[in-house]
Formats: structure tokens, C-alpha cells, sequence
């Protein structure tokens, strides 16, 4: 496992942090974070790799029943808890503004 | 169903993902794709942008795959591979030093000659910055290219705006006398336009460039810009010498600023040090040229605008040469500009042929390099078959075995790409020895740049794919069952063994074509030394004088010159002293111009031209160039007297065509001028011209002030060098003598090019001869090992001796005939294309070719005669025991 204190880049961190606010397959990570299916798909192996994430498979059968392809789902690991962390502290871009409460839709 | 479609295009890039993970990757991209085209529709969009936005996402599935295959590959396994590989490349010492030393020389050789090629083709201005953006317009006639631009069309140009260009400016170099502090000193220098270093886009290091107000009256601002070197050497690097003046050709110039240290000036290869207010010219180059529109002598550079493409540009420039020539008919009527790129220009127009036969040359040098090794590396695969079928036996893939024997083969490229490069930053200094003497400052600077060194790098990575890549598929593909058993690898290694037999053949064909060159140009050598050029006059020297820049109008220049040669005539150990522009055969000795000659009527379309010297009496003399008919240039040749000329025979047979030419009258110019000799012919530009018309006129009647003392000694000149200087010194303290050599050196000038076509090509070639012959010396021992037993066999059967020895050598020496015969055809068409730069030699030449076959058969012989004789005296009991 790499230390937490790797540094992280900022689409990364973007990344994780949508990963932890419950956006946790492709496309939706896509949509929370706006970067494009040309560095989504890469990081998100990457920070696997790095044991930042783990995924699993949605069961088939489920997806069937919902009426679509199975879905990866992506999860955040310990580590990659602590390094979203240091990423917050690091890139305050990623921090909530107070007065820009943002609800969900 | 558009998803379905862009699926099996991503399937296609499937066989970048590794095996185990292709579904999944597609099943993240089919849930991808589907999500995106529900949250497409539901935003409304559909049809064409909706098909283009999918595929635009889709594209990200690229980079994706390539990720989860670097992923794959893992440190791990590299290093996994990394250890191994590093155990072969030590375990056996002898194959690494022989393939490390085999690539080193191969990529060596490479990158000294691009070391070469990067300093003055791809960098042709050093210090400039974005010189890609820089353009030069030349002017173009009919017959014409790379003709100078006169000053009033250049401001003309300059008001009128190009398209596409953001300025122009102009320069021309000159040489200059200096004085600073002590004994003048002679360097080289440019007049230039007051926006030259805005063009170039330079700021000085110290001071400041030209204000453009300074530099547009004639004769006024007398100040100069100084070299960083030159401000080292000669100003010691002092800041306060801004503002203070130098005497530069008799004027006294104000230091106004100090250029970057990278710089030399705006000519491609020359190292330029002084640059001069163009208003300026009076004092340093003859004529009264600011005025005169019919004058072209300066070279002009444009720097695009910062959105122009250099196509623009080139029209821009077009349309800017139809403007002056509408402008200016009786001048510019049918002369055009064009837009050329600096890589054309300067000392690297020049070169460029004699670099692109190196870059080639050295090329085949390491494909037979590449060739050797992958001939290396097969007969290693033979060894390594039983080591390849345990590794397949146990479930290794085939691409996990190539990929092994592919990072060992990078391994020893690595090591070799390595020795290359210190190869290289040894030997780029060596080429300095075959910079022409030339009478201007050619700077040299090849050295292992940054770019050099990824230019080896990049050669490492190719040389290890093209040299690794068919040995590793051949010796991964193994029949496992066979290998086990492990007798008899004979059959097995017939396809490798025709590979490398294959892989002789053009090694020694591709050496053969370098050799053939070599001999070309060596036999061109030798013709051309024993040529007889028309100059007798073997002991002597030149030394040239300026009177120009030591501040001499024409009368005084005259009365100068005539009293330097009687001063000069009576020093002891003179012979004959005389006056020339040129000197024939020297670099760049070629001015002509158009004539007429009364009474010959041309024909349609003749051109009608001389090239011509400017020589001060006694010239014939003192060269030794004989006099056929009438008279040569005598001292009684002066401006008050009738224009007289001497030309060659082939002017005099071409328009007098058996009367005689003495009397003759011709005319280019002002006035006409009358024949008053003939002088033999001679070879005047380069040894193999075609005859050419020649004239001579009276230096002293078309006065320059720059000339060359010719002196013939009776004895070794360098004893007399000393006292003409002196001589001159006591006319004229002030006046530098420059450029002294003497005439056997300048002989040396004109061999100058067969003699380093034939050293260079003659080393390689003959490094191609030796990775060519131990490569088909390990082919033909590898073969007799592999045949030991039946050679056993036919020995204890009763084979003579010598038919053994004969067998295995017929073997070598068809394989040498094969490559032989193709080797000749190679060189063959390569001596066409080398034919312009042959003296004296046809292309093809039977002696070259005939000799360097038989050397190449007899070298052959010797390599295979070494294995032969060890199957002959093999002793058939040991030789039927092995196993």
C-alpha cells in the first residue's frame, strides 16, 4: 500500500472526493466532476491501483431488472479516505464556500 | 443503434488491453456509453450531435486501455525482467563486449555526424531564438537564383509591407581591420539595418542594439555593436568600453552595445564579430552602393508575423517582387523574389551535400550493425531453445518469452547506445580536421547536444526492435516437444539458419557498396592530385591585403599597390610577384558576367557569359600559366591606358573559332576592351568543371582594393613570408597582412573533398568490412559445430581431408558471391549518384569495383578458410562421440 502522503493532483482528487460524495460509477463521477472520459477512465484504474479505490461489478441480475448495462461501482478505501484528506487541506478549490451551499438536485 | 457501432470500433483497439480484462473494459464502456446516450436524450439533443458527442466520449476508451496495459505491466514484472535480463548480459562477458562494441561504433558514428548536422542544419543561426520563424527573400532572374538585393529596393521593400511578414532587415559581411589598443588586428563583421537585431529577435547583454533612426543618413552614427567574444577578447570583458570608441577601418566607432555570447552573426557557420550601421558602407565596401539600385548586394531576412504560416509569407513575398519590378522596370524587369528558409543558406548550402552522404553512409553503417546482432542474437537463440521450451512448457506465453528476450536485447542496446554517445563526444571534435581552410571564420561547434542525445536514444530504441525483434519471435517459437528431447536441434534451426545466412548476405552487399565508394573517391584523389590544373608555380604563398578598410581611395590603393611590388620583387628569394582577386580553384572563386564579342553573333538562346579574375601584371608569370598567344597583363596595364584583356582558349576557339582572338574586341560594361592574349586553359572553380570561358583584366585598370600578393620563391616561402611583411609594414604601419598560406597548402583546397569523401568513406567501409566478415565467420563455425557429427561420419567413411575443407568453404564463399553480387548492384547505382563529385573516375570505374570485390572474396576466403580447416583436421572418433 503507497503512503497517504503521495501527492495527489488536483483531477484526482476531484475524482475522490466525487467518489466519497456518492458519485461512484463513470458516468456519474464524470458528470460530478466535469472532467472527460479521457482522464476519468485512466485515473480511476490508477488511483485502484495505487489502492486509493476498489470496485466491484453490480450483480447482473440486478441491472437487468433496472433495465440497464451493469454498472462498476467504485468505493473509497482507507488510504484513499486519508489521502482526500491531504488533498482537501492541499487544493481549497475542493472545500465548501460559505454563502454557496450547494443542494442536491 | 449507435452504441453498438462505436462498440466494435473500441473492439478494435481491444488488443491493447491485456487478455484477462478485455470484457471488462468493454463492459464499462457499454454502461458508459448507455448512461451517456440516456442523459444525451433526455437533454434533448439526438441525431448528428448526439452521435458526435458519444464518439467523443468513446475516445476516451483509448487512453483507458493503454492505462490498465501500463498498469498491467507493473514494476514488478519490469523488474522481474529487468534482474534476468541483467544476468544474461553478465553472464557471458565475451557476447556483451562484442555486441556493446558493435552498437557503440554503429550509433557512435551516427551521432557524430548529427552532431554535425543539428549545429549548422537544424540550428543554422546559433543564439538566434524561433529561427524557424525567420524567412529569407532572395532574388530570382530567369537563369538566376540567390541573387542580393540592392539597398534602395530593400527600403523599397521594407516601406512597401509584406504580407505575412512582421519586418525586414538587411545585412551584408564584411571584412574589417581593427585597432584597438596595439597591432591592427583583421576579423570579420556585418553592415546591417538598424531593425537587424529586432528581426533576430535579440537583445544585447550589455548597452544597447541600433535605435532605427540610427542608420538611416548616409555616413552618419558611427557607432558599433560588438560580439560577446569579441568584448572577451579583445575589450577584456570591460563594461565601461560602452561609449567608448574603437578605430574600425580608419573610422572611430562608438561601443554601443555587447550581443548574447551564443551569437555570431547572421551567417549560417561563419563567427562574425562586428556589426556596423549599413550607412556606413562607404568605409567598407567599395562603390557608393546605398544609391545605386542596380547594385544587389545585400541578403535580407523577414521575420513572420506571429499568426503568418510561411506560406503566406512565400506569396507575400511574391506579390512585394511584382511590385518592384513594376516599379523599378529598368532595374528589377524580370527578377523576382522568393522566400527560401536558412537552411539553404550560408556555409550549410555548402555542406549539405557532403552531410547528406554521411547521414546515409553512417546510416548503413548501423543496419550492418543491426544486421550483426540480430545474427548475434540468433545463434544465441540456438543455445537458449531448451531454456525457451521449459519457460513455454510450464505456461509462459509467447508474448511473455518475446517480451523477455526483447528487454535483454534493450539491455544491451542500452549499454551500446551508452558507448556511442561517449564514442560520439570523442569524435565530433575530430571532425573539425575536415573543415575546408577557408580564408572566412568557419565556426565549429559540434558537440553532444541535448537533441544529439535523444537522437541516440531514439536510434537505441529502433536498433533494439530492429536488431531484437525477428531473433525474439524466432526464438520463442518453439516446438516444445523436440527441444525437450534434446538431441538433434539440427532441422529445428533451419529456418534461423537461413535467417542468418540472410542477414551475411546483406551485411556483406551493404559493406561492399561503402567500399566501392571509398575506393571511388580514393582513386579521384589520386587523379586529382596528379592533375595539371594549368598552374605551374608550386613554391610560393599568397597573403592578402585590404586597402579598402585601411581607409585608401583609388589613386593612392594604385600607388600603393605598384610600389608594394617593386618592394616586394627585390626582396631575395622572390622570383615574381604579382596582384589577383582569386585565386583559382579557391572556395567560392567563381564571379561572372554577361559579354558580348564583336563580330560573333550568338546563337538563339546562347548565353553569353564569362566568369573573370582581376590580376596585376606578371600574374602569368608568377602562377606559371602559360601564354598561347600574345601578350599577358603587364605593368604598363594602368587606367590611362586602353582597356586590355586576356582570355582563355576555349573563350578564344568558342568566338573566334579559328582566327585569331588577339585584337579582338569584347564589351560588358562601359567601353569596349581589346584581347591582347591568350593564356591556356585551366581549371578554375572546382577540378571537375566542364571548360568554361575565362577572362583576366588589369587590376589596376577595374581597381578593388582588396587583392591577393601572389609571390613565387625560389626555395620554401615560409623563410620569405617574414620579409614581404615587413615590407609592407614599412608603406603602411597600419595595414594587416591576412590570410597567408602558401601555394602547396592551397593545392591541398582544391583535393579537399575526394580526400575527406574517401577518409571518411574508407573508414567506415572498412568498419563495415569487419562486422561483415566476423559475422560471416560465426555462421560458418556455428555451422561446422552444428554439423560435427556428420562430419564425423563422412570422415570415418573416408572423405578426403581436403573435400571437407572445400565443402564447408564453398558454403562461405557462396554466401560472400551472393551479397557480392548484390553489394555490386548497390554501388553500382550509388556511383551514379556520386558521379558529380568524381574527378577523373567513371562511376564505374572497373579498377574499383574489381579490386575491392576481390579483397572482399579474399578477406571472405580467410574467414571461412579458419572453420574449414578446423572440420578438415577434426578427428572423426571424438567427432562421432558427441553428443
Amino acid at each position: 500500500m503507497l503512503a497517504p502522503n503521495i501527492a495527489l493532483s488536483f483531477g484526482s482528487a476531484a475524482i475522490l472526493h466525487a467518489v466519497a460524495g456518492g458519485s461512484q460509477f463513470g458516468f456519474d463521477i464524470m458528470q460530478a466532476t466535469g472532467l472527460t472520459s479521457g482522464t476519468v477512465y485512466p485515473a480511476l484504474e490508477r488511483l485502484e491501483a495505487s489502492g486509493f479505490l476498489k470496485s466491484r461489478w453490480e450483480n447482473a441480475e440486478d441491472a437487468h431488472a433496472a433495465g440497464r448495462p451493469a454498472r462498476r461501482y467504485f468505493t473509497l478505501t482507507a488510504s484513499g479516505a486519508t489521502a482526500l484528506r491531504a488533498a482537501l487541506a492541499k487544493y481549497r478549490a475542493l472545500r465548501p464556500l460559505p454563502g454557496f451551499a450547494v443542494e442536491d438536485a | 443503434m449507435k452504441i453498438r457501432r462505436l462498440l466494435v470500433l473500441l473492439s478494435a483497439f481491444a488488443f491493447l488491453v491485456p487478455r484477462a480484462r478485455r470484457a471488462e473494459w468493454l463492459a464499462q464502456w457499454r454502461a458508459e456509453l448507455w448512461h451517456y446516450e440516456q442523459w444525451l436524450s433526455r437533454d434533448g439533443t439526438g441525431g448528428f450531435a448526439a452521435a458526435a458527442r458519444l464518439a467523443g466520449r468513446a475516445s476516451g476508451a483509448i487512453p483507458h486501455a493503454i492505462t490498465i496495459r501500463i498498469l498491467h505491466w507493473s514494476p514488478r514484472m519490469i523488474v522481474h525482467d529487468l534482474k534476468f535480463a541483467w544476468r544474461m548480459f553478465v553472464r557471458r562477458p565475451g557476447f556483451t563486449a562484442v555486441a556493446v562494441l558493435i552498437l557503440g561504433l554503429g550509433i557512435g558514428a551516427n551521432a557524430t555526424i548529427f552532431s554535425w548536422v543539428e549545429s549548422t542544419l537544424l540550428q543554422p543561426l546559433a543564439g538566434v531564438p524561433t529561427q524557424d520563424r525567420l524567412v529569407v527573400i532572395r532574388g530570382v532572374t530567369g537563369e538566376r537564383d540567390n541573387l542580393s538585393m540592392s539597398y534602395p529596393n530593400f527600403l523599397d521593400l521594407r516601406a512597401g509591407k509584406i504580407d505575412g511578414l512582421a519586418d525586414v532587415a538587411a545585412f551584408r559581411i564584411a571584412a574589417m581591420n581593427a585597432r584597438t589598443t596595439g597591432e591592427p588586428i583583421r576579423v570579420f563583421g556585418e553592415l546591417v539595418t538598424p531593425n537587424f537585431f529586432d528581426v533576430l529577435g535579440l537583445q544585447p547583454v550589455l548597452g544597447r542594439s541600433f535605435r532605427e533612426d540610427e542608420g538611416s543618413t548616409p555616413g552618419r552614427d558611427p557607432a558599433v555593436v560588438v560580439s560577446h567574444a569579441f568584448w572577451t577578447r579583445t575589450l577584456n570583458a570591460d563594461p565601461s568600453a560602452i561609449g567608448r570608441p574603437i578605430t574600425v577601418n580608419g573610422q572611430a566607432l562608438t561601443v554601443i552595445g555587447v550581443t548574447p555570447p551564443g551569437f555570431h552573426g547572421s551567417v549560417s557557420g561563419l563567427t562574425l564579430d562586428l556589426f556596423v550601421p549599413i550607412t556606413l558602407q562607404r568605409h567598407f565596401i567599395n562603390g557608393d552602393r546605398l544609391v545605386q539600385r542596380g547594385n544587389s548586394w545585400l541578403s535580407v531576412y523577414g521575420r513572420l508575423q506571429p499568426d503568418a504560416s510561411f506560406e503566406r509569407a512565400r506569396a507575400g513575398i511574391a506579390v512585394a517582387g511584382q511590385r518592384l519590378a513594376t516599379a523599378y522596370p529598368d532595374f528589377n524587369h524580370d527578377r523576382q523574389l522568393r522566400a527560401g528558409t536558412l537552411s539553404e543558406d550560408g556555409a550549410s548550402g555548402i555542406l549539405m551535400p557532403v552531410m547528406t552522404t554521411l547521414m546515409a553512409v553512417v546510416g548503413l553503417v548501423l543496419l550492418i550493425a543491426c544486421a550483426n546482432l540480430a545474427g548475434l542474437l540468433l545463434a544465441r537463440a540456438a543455445g537458449r531453445q531448451r531454456e525457451v521450451a521449459v519457460r513455454l512448457a510450464v505456461g509462459a506465453s509467447r508474448g511473455r518469452v518475446v517480451r523477455q528476450l526483447l528487454v535483454e536485447n534493450l539491455l544491451v542496446t542500452v549499454a551500446g547506445g551508452v558507448a556511442g554517445v561517449l564514442i560520439a563526444r570523442w569524435t565530433s571534435g575530430l571532425l573539425r580536421l575536415f573543415i575546408p581552410p577557408t580564408p572566412y571564420p568557419v565556426r565549429f561547434d559540434a558537440a553532444v547536444s541535448p537533441r544529439v542525445l535523444l537522437f541516440a536514444a531514439a536510434l537505441t530504441a529502433i536498433t533494439a526492435i530492429l536488431s531484437g525483434l525477428l531473433p525474439a519471435l524466432r526464438g520463442s517459437r518453439s516446438d516444445v516437444a523436440t527441444a525437450l528431447k534434446m538431441s538433434a536441434p539440427a532441422n529445428l534451426a533451419g529456418g534461423r539458419a537461413r535467417m542468418r545466412q540472410a542477414l551475411v548476405v546483406s551485411q556483406v552487399a551493404l559493406s561492399l557498396l561503402l567500399l566501392v565508394c571509398a575506393a571511388l573517391f580514393v582513386r579521384s584523389l589520386s587523379r586529382a592530385q596528379s592533375m595539371d590544373t594549368g598552374y605551374a608555380t608550386r613554391r610560393g604563398f599568397v597573403a592578402a591585403v585590404d586597402l579598402l578598410a585601411g581607409g585608401y581611395d583609388q589613386p593612392r590603393g594604385t600607388a600603393f599597390f605598384q610600389q608594394a611590388l617593386s618592394r616586394i620583387g627585390s626582396v631575395p628569394g622572390v622570383e615574381r610577384v604579382s596582384l589577383t582577386s582569386t585565386l583559382p580553384l579557391d572556395i567560392g572563386s567563381g564571379s561572372d558576367m554577361n559579354v558580348s564579342v564583336d563580330g560573333y553573333v550568338p546563337r538563339e538562346n546562347e548565353p553569353m557569359h564569362a566568369y573573370y579574375n582581376r590580376v596585376g601584371p606578371d600574374y602569368f608569370e608568377a602562377l606559371g600559366v602559360q601564354i598561347v598567344e600574345g601578350r599577358g597583363i603587364t605593368a604598363r596595364d594602368v587606367p590611362q591606358q586602353p582597356q586590355v584583356a586576356v582570355i582563355n582558349e576555349t573563350m578564344a576557339k568558342r568566338y573566334f573559332q579559328g582566327r585569331s582572338a588577339v585584337g579582338g574586341t569584347l564589351r560588358f560594361g562601359s567601353g569596349p576592351v581589346t584581347i591582347v592574349g591568350v593564356a591556356r586553359d585551366g581549371k578554375y572553380s572546382q577540378l571537375n568543371e566542364a571548360p568554361r570561358n575565362y577572362m583576366y583584366l588589369p587590376l589596376l585598370q577595374s581597381y578593388r582594393g582588396d587583392a591577393l600578393l601572389l609571390v613565387r620563391t625560389g626555395t620554401d616561402p615560409t623563410g620569405v613570408i617574414a620579409a614581404v611583411q615587413r615590407e609592407i609594414r614599412a608603406l603602411d604601419p597600419n595595414l594587416p597582412l591576412f590570410d597567408v598560406r602558401t601555394i602547396a597548402e592551397h593545392r591541398q583546397l582544391s583535393v579537399f573533398i575526394p580526400k575527406m569523401a574517401s577518409t571518411l568513406l574508407g573508414l567506415f567501409g572498412g568498419l563495415a568490412l569487419l562486422l561483415a566478415v566476423v559475422g560471416l565467420y560465426g555462421v560458418i563455425a556455428y555451422n561446422v559445430t552444428q554439423r560435427t557429427r556428420e562430419i564425423g561420419v563422412r570422415v570415418a567413411l573416408g572423405a578426403a581431408r581436403q573435400d571437407v575443407a572445400w565443402m564447408v568453404m564453398r558454403q562461405g564463399l557462396t554466401l560472400a558471391a551472393i551479397g557480392l553480387g548484390a553489394g555490386l548492384l548497390l554501388a553500382f547505382g550509388a556511383g551514379q549518384l556520386l558521379s558529380r563529385q568524381l574527378v577523373g573516375v567513371s562511376p564505374v570505374d572497373p579498377v574499383s569495383f574489381g579490386g575491392t570485390a576481390l579483397i572482399l572474396l579474399a578477406v571472405a576466403a580467410l574467414a571461412t578458410a579458419i572453420p574449414a580447416r578446423r572440420a578438415a583436421t577434426m578427428d572423426p572418433l571424438v567427432a562421432l562421440r558427441r553428443d
